[in-house]
């Protein structure tokens, strides 16, 4: 078993204004793990990320970083953070170098210009490290703003929809520098409401509604678990009668007939297939053409939130 | 001790200051120099002398504490304020400093542009007057406590600050009239005794009182008594912002 290098134990929080944003979240994440978190807006994700990071006080329950409270240790701990926010802040009048440089001073680092260049390169901001941040447009200003988490090196990493109005080339970029990181040991937890990243890049994946955490899973064990894969057959002619012989995959027809639409589990052998191809020549149905299709991650995540509220 | 963390912030504080170089210095020069113009020349022709120093020379120490008094304020209440309005403050929040850094970052640099400003108008009002300085370490001494002293109370009103409204509010009800109160323009001895013993309760008195000591060997007031005035309000403020950072009042949610 791997070492957990984020620990939350019965977390809560509870806004101001009486709002529960966080109700009893436990959960541990293994260093090295690529975590997401999903949910729907207003769910508690950045509340969360924000605990993590000491931007929002909790008002029970705790933190662990590599060991390390959040609260009453945080030097050690916010040392070994990184945190990428979701909203677009950055200093307007720096230049993009001098800006990374100054979160590496932040965290108490010393300058080290080839980690600042490594940095910048690996988020192609090399060129442009003599720019403005204000001159930059929005998806070099979220670069920047990774670039700014990941100078001083952190154990931990927080991308709070690191993807989140960002460009193919720059969610590639993204997603290469996340798989690196992790390869050196770095833990991640990021948030996201692409699901078909997090299917791509997560070990596993948490389920958050309404301030709580309705599930944790393994990525491909819950897409296995949940997901459905069905079986779409285009007939030659127009049926009008299902036989009672596909009843055992719940067969669905289209209104004109020629479309029949039949389920299988997610663990199907291959043998079920050919006993549904059997089953229609035996009742002189004429198949045209076949397509599977296999539910997402983002199917299972609607059913999950809708049946928990 | 987080000694990158300082230098980083101080550091980004004085490129802020740098940045606006020319409006940073000019306007005070201007502004002290229209002073000069005004009450120097102006009115000062028509007043005699307080003691033996000419009135034009007795207002040069009121006139530094002034734009002392509002430039560490105004800087150092812009320099937390402008971070907590725009949100880049999360980086402060999330990284490794303690009440101390934070501090002696962000202080440090509103106290070394109020200092500078300070000298600038020192320079700028021997165009006008010859002075003297009696004793140039103290008023050096005093020029940085001052200038800390209330960089640091222009910190704590920014973190205190909701808007932008409110960050101008206090400096223009309450600085202000107590700096312009405060002795800068006259000798306590021409108030009449009611209006003298009100004045000693307005602090600015005291500031002024022991930076003109500085450079004309007399004060309104006790000196000890100043000294320890400007400690106690250093501790105070000390101690309310490292309540305000610790708990994370206004600033974290
Ligand atoms: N500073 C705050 N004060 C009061 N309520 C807040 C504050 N920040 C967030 N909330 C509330 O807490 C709840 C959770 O917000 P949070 O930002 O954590 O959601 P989220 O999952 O990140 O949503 P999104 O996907 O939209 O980013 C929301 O109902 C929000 O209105
Ligand atoms: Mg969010």
């Amino acid at each position: 078993m791997r070492p957990v290098a984020l620990d939350i134990q019965s977390l809560s929080k509870t806004y101001k204004a009486g709002h529960h944003a966080l109700r009893n979240i436990s959960l541990q994440i293994p260093r090295g793990e690529i975590f997401a978190l999903l949910g729907p807006n207003g769910a508690g994700k950045t509340t969360l990320i924000g605990i993590a990071c000491g931007l929002v006080n909790a008002t029970s329950g705790s933190i662990h970083i590599e060991g390390h409270n959040v609260a009453s240790e945080f030097r050690t701990a916010r040392k070994l953070v990184g945190l990428v926010p979701q909203e677009l802040t950055t200093e307007a009048f720096e230049t993009v170098q001098a800006a990374v440089a100054h979160s590496r001073g932040l965290f108490g680092l010393q300058p080290n210009p080839s980690k600042l260049e490594q940095v910048l390169r690996s988020l192609a901001l090399w060129d442009k490290r003599d720019t403005r941040v204000s001159q930059l447009s929005g998806g070099m200003k979220r670069r920047v703003l990774i670039a700014k988490a990941l100078v001083h090196e952190p154990r931990v990493l927080f991308l709070d929809e690191p993807s989140a109005g960002v460009d193919v080339e720059l969610r590639r970029d993204i997603w290469n520098v996340v798989r690196g990181l992790r390869d050196q040991g770095v833990t991640i937890l990021l948030t996201t409401h692409y699901i078909e990243e997090a299917e791509q890049i997560a070990d596993r994946v948490g389920v958050i509604n309404k301030g709580e955490l309705v599930l944790v899973e393994e990525t491909h064990s819950l897409i296995r678990r949940m997901g459905q894969r069905q079986l779409v057959l285009n007939l030659v002619s127009p049926l009008q009668q299902l036989p009672a012989a596909l009843a055992p995959w719940a067969p669905a027809l289209s209104a004109d007939g020629l479309s029949l639409r039949c389920n299988f589990a997610q663990d199907i052998s291959g043998t079920e297939t050919a006993l549904l191809l059997q089953t229609l020549s035996s009742a002189a149905i004429a198949v045209r053409d076949l397509q599977t299709q296999q539910s997402s991650l983002e199917e299972i995540f609607v059913q999950l939130v809708r049946s928990k509220s | 001790m987080n000694i990158e963390a300082i230098k980083a912030i101080y550091r980004f504080e004085m490129a802020r200051t740098f940045r606006t170089m020319v409006q940073s210095i000019l306007a005070p020069v201007l502004t002290t120099s229209l002073y000069f113009i005004v009450f120097g020349a102006a009115i000062g022709s028509r007043m005699t002398g307080i003691g033996e120093v000419s009135y034009g020379a007795f207002i040069v120490p009121g006139l530094i504490m002034l734009s002392v008094l509002t430039e560490s304020i105004g800087n150092a209440s812009f320099g937390i304020h402008m971070p907590k309005w725009s949100g880049t403050i999360f980086e402060l929040l999330s990284a490794p400093v303690s009440t101390t850094e934070i501090v002696l970052g962000y202080v440090g640099a509103a106290t070394t542009k109020s200092v500078m400003i300070g000298l600038v108008i020192l320079a700028t009002s021997t165009l006008f007057v010859p002075l003297q300085v009696l004793h140039p370490g103290w008023m050096l001494l005093m020029l940085l406590v001052t200038a800390f002293a209330f960089s640091l109370f222009g910190f704590m009103l920014g973190i205190w600050a909701t808007s932008w409204e409110k960050l101008t509010i206090v400096p223009s009800l309450v600085i202000t009239p107590l700096a312009f109160l405060g002795g800068s323009f006259y000798s306590l001895d021409v108030l009449p005794p009611l209006w003298r013993t009100v004045t000693l309760f307005n602090p600015v008195v005291y500031l002024v009182s022991t930076f003109r000591w500085c450079f004309h060997g007399k004060a309104d007031v006790n000196l000890i008594g100043s000294i320890a005035f400007i400690a106690a309000f250093v501790a105070l403020c000390l101690a309310i912002t490292t309540w305000m950072i610790r708990s994370g009042w206004r600033l974290r949610s």
